[in-house]
């Protein structure tokens, strides 16, 4: 039982650790993706979807 | 313990929750709305409204898939998970984030859909495949996935009166689940895919901060290692190992995960749509590596929440077990759902518990707009415009889309009206998720990477998915009476073994079916091929 509670904590820290980091990451460069998005939708069509 | 039901209201309301807090809700749900309105204008063809112009960047694509996969709904019922199971529950999460990163790695199945350019998954159905397989595809996918939704509205509103204390007045759930629909319905159906993109981004932010913040001040409470000497002492090696005779997972429900998820990340729906709309299918496969840690924490950090309100209750407040632990009979007084909600009610302080349930509500949102978009786009792309005989134009199509979100919208506030169960959520999701995905496993991975699948085969497998209902508890009551087990043999039949049987069955059908039935015609197997 030992081992898999050393297991759940490593995991648990290291897990949150990395997921903080890539909140971070994707926060400040989510904001520059919108701005890019936006620009690309005003050059629309008249698109239906279908391929 | 006996007490009287007074004394149970009393307990169940106790919170935090301050005007203040109520301040922040509705001031994060009234920026939702505004985004909704504002992006309206880009919604203007089919390609943007289910598609955001196919032009979604890595960081927000991130942002929008982990927003869309971690729902109010996982989150409850995770914690429960954590609440009954300890960290032994912890493998599910870890399971789901390796077969995610996998994907990611090697691109399985997501970047050849990318490569292919279709909006839908039925519409690869159809390019591989066939109208009709299209059409019946699509006609599967909608019912599962509608099905699945119905008990969204209804669990993310129990955590909101849970945490707000409102649970013991009788107006507060059907009054929270009209209310927050309402506002989805409004910015999903003005703003489309673009709405969800961006709103999903808002709230992955919040969701973000919110589940980092509680999860830092459930530890602060409780004590990191009173945490783990509670639940070994509570209960056991069965806390710890999932493998454990006497713990509630075992074997197969090992492997069930492992299917679940690559079904989650690689076949669901909701999933896949975030993969048809980056902007190459080199930055789907960046996607999913990140993505792999968003599968991860939206399993992880709600376990963690369970087990926290576990060791609340056994250390700080006994009072709660008369509610929440079972009694002599094997029943609990009040759905352990709520434990979590009760415990982070009790124990974050004011302005924090606002800025949490502000962030429950995100998930609860971001899930809901994404699956509305989804099923409405299928029906319309997918079911009526195959089958109309005058061909629809964008304008037609994106308002048949917002009529059918409408549509939905009410179909889910009336089940979540009348439903009355609680027990057996898990289990009702994943056998109406597996009406849908049981097939499109085989038609996906078949279609994708076997040029032999014909479409007698993949109308087969489809068919054989619908054998996933035998795993549903009253289904099996009716047809096989109590504690059924797999004929000729003594194994019980559960949940578990029937959907991994129904995946198996599946795939010989669409084996079978494509090499008894080939096509004549080659299949289109990649971009190239189109």
């Amino acid at each position: 039982m030992e081992t898999w509670t050393l297991i759940w904590k490593l995991v648990f820290i290291a897990s949150t650790a990395i997921f903080i980091a890539m909140a971070v990451w994707v926060t400040w460069g989510g904001l520059s993706d919108i701005k890019e998005l936006f620009k690309e939708l005003k050059k629309s069509d008249d698109s239906t979807g279908d391929s | 313990m006996n007490v009287d039901a007074q004394n149970l209201a009393s307990a169940i309301s106790q919170t935090n929750f301050t005007s203040f807090d109520w301040i922040i809700v509705i001031a994060y749900l009234l920026v939702s709305l505004a985004i909704g309105l504002f992006v309206k204008q880009f919604a203007t063809n089919m390609a943007n409204y289910i598609g955001a112009g196919r032009a979604v960047g890595t960081r927000l694509g991130i942002a929008s898939m982990a927003g869309t996969e971690m729902g109010l709904i996982t989150v409850m019922y995770s914690a429960e998970k954590g609440f009954k199971g300890g960290f032994a529950a912890f493998h599910i999460a870890v399971l789901s984030a390796a077969v995610c990163l996998i994907v990611g790695l090697t691109g399985f199945i997501v970047f050849r859909l990318r490569a292919m350019k279709v909006l839908t998954i039925p519409e690869f159905y159809e390019r591989r495949f066939g109208k009709k397989v299209r059409v019946v595809g699509g006609i599967m996918l909608a019912l599962g996935g509608i099905l699945n939704m119905g008990l969204f509205l209804k669990v993310g509103s129990m955590f909101i009166v849970g945490i707000t204390g409102l649970s013991g007045e009788g107006w507060a759930l059907p009054a929270v689940m009209t209310t927050l629909l309402i506002l989805v319905l409004a910015y999903t159906m003005m703003g489309g895919m673009i709405s969800v993109v961006v709103t999903d981004y808002i709230q992955f932010v919040v969701l973000s901060f919110g589940l980092i913040i509680a999860t830092v001040l459930a530890i602060s409470h409780l004590g990191w290692n009173e945490i783990f000497t509670t639940i070994q002492s509570e209960m056991g090696r069965k806390g710890f190992d999932p493998l454990a005779e006497e713990g509630v997972f075992g074997i197969d429900y090992v492997a069930w995960m492992f299917v679940l998820g690559l079904v989650n990340c690689a076949i669901w729906p909701t999933a896949i749509a975030r993969a048809l709309i980056m902007k190459s299918p080199e930055a789907v496969k960046k996607q999913y590596q990140w993505a792999s840690v968003g599968f991860l924490i939206r399993f992880l950090i709600p376990y963690f929440w369970g087990i926290c309100a576990f060791v609340f209750i056994v250390t700080k407040a006994p009072e709660l077990k008369a509610l929440f632990f079972e009694n002599a009979d094997g029943k609990t007084l009040e759905s352990p759902l709520y434990a979590m909600p009760v415990f982070l009610g009790r124990i974050l302080p004011a302005g924090i518990i606002g800025l949490v349930s502000a962030a429950m509500i995100a998930a609860f949102m971001s899930t809901h707009d994404s699956y509305l978009l989804c099923w409405s786009s299928v029906i319309t792309q997918d079911i009526i415009a195959p089958l109309s005989k005058n061909p629809l134009n964008a304008k037609k199509r994106v308002y048949l889309t917002r009529s059918i979100i409408l549509a939905i919208g009410l179909y889910i506030l009336y089940w979540g009206l009348i439903y009355d169960g609680g027990e057996d959520i898990w289990d009702y999701m994943a056998v109406t998720g597996a009406i849908y995905f049981t097939g499109a496993i085989a038609l996906l991975i078949g279609g994708l990477y076997w040029r032999k699948a014909s479409s007698v085969g993949a109308m087969c497998a489809l068919i054989a998915g619908i054998s996933a209902i035998f795993g549903l508890g009253p289904v099996q009551a009716v047809l096989f009476g109590e504690n059924p087990t797999f004929p000729l043999t003594n194994i019980a039949m559960t949940g578990t073994r029937v959907g991994l049987g129904t995946v198996a069955l599946s795939f010989i059908a669409l084996i079978v079916g494509s090499l008894l039935f080939p096509d004549k015609e080659n299949p289109q197997l990649t971009s190239a091929d189109a």
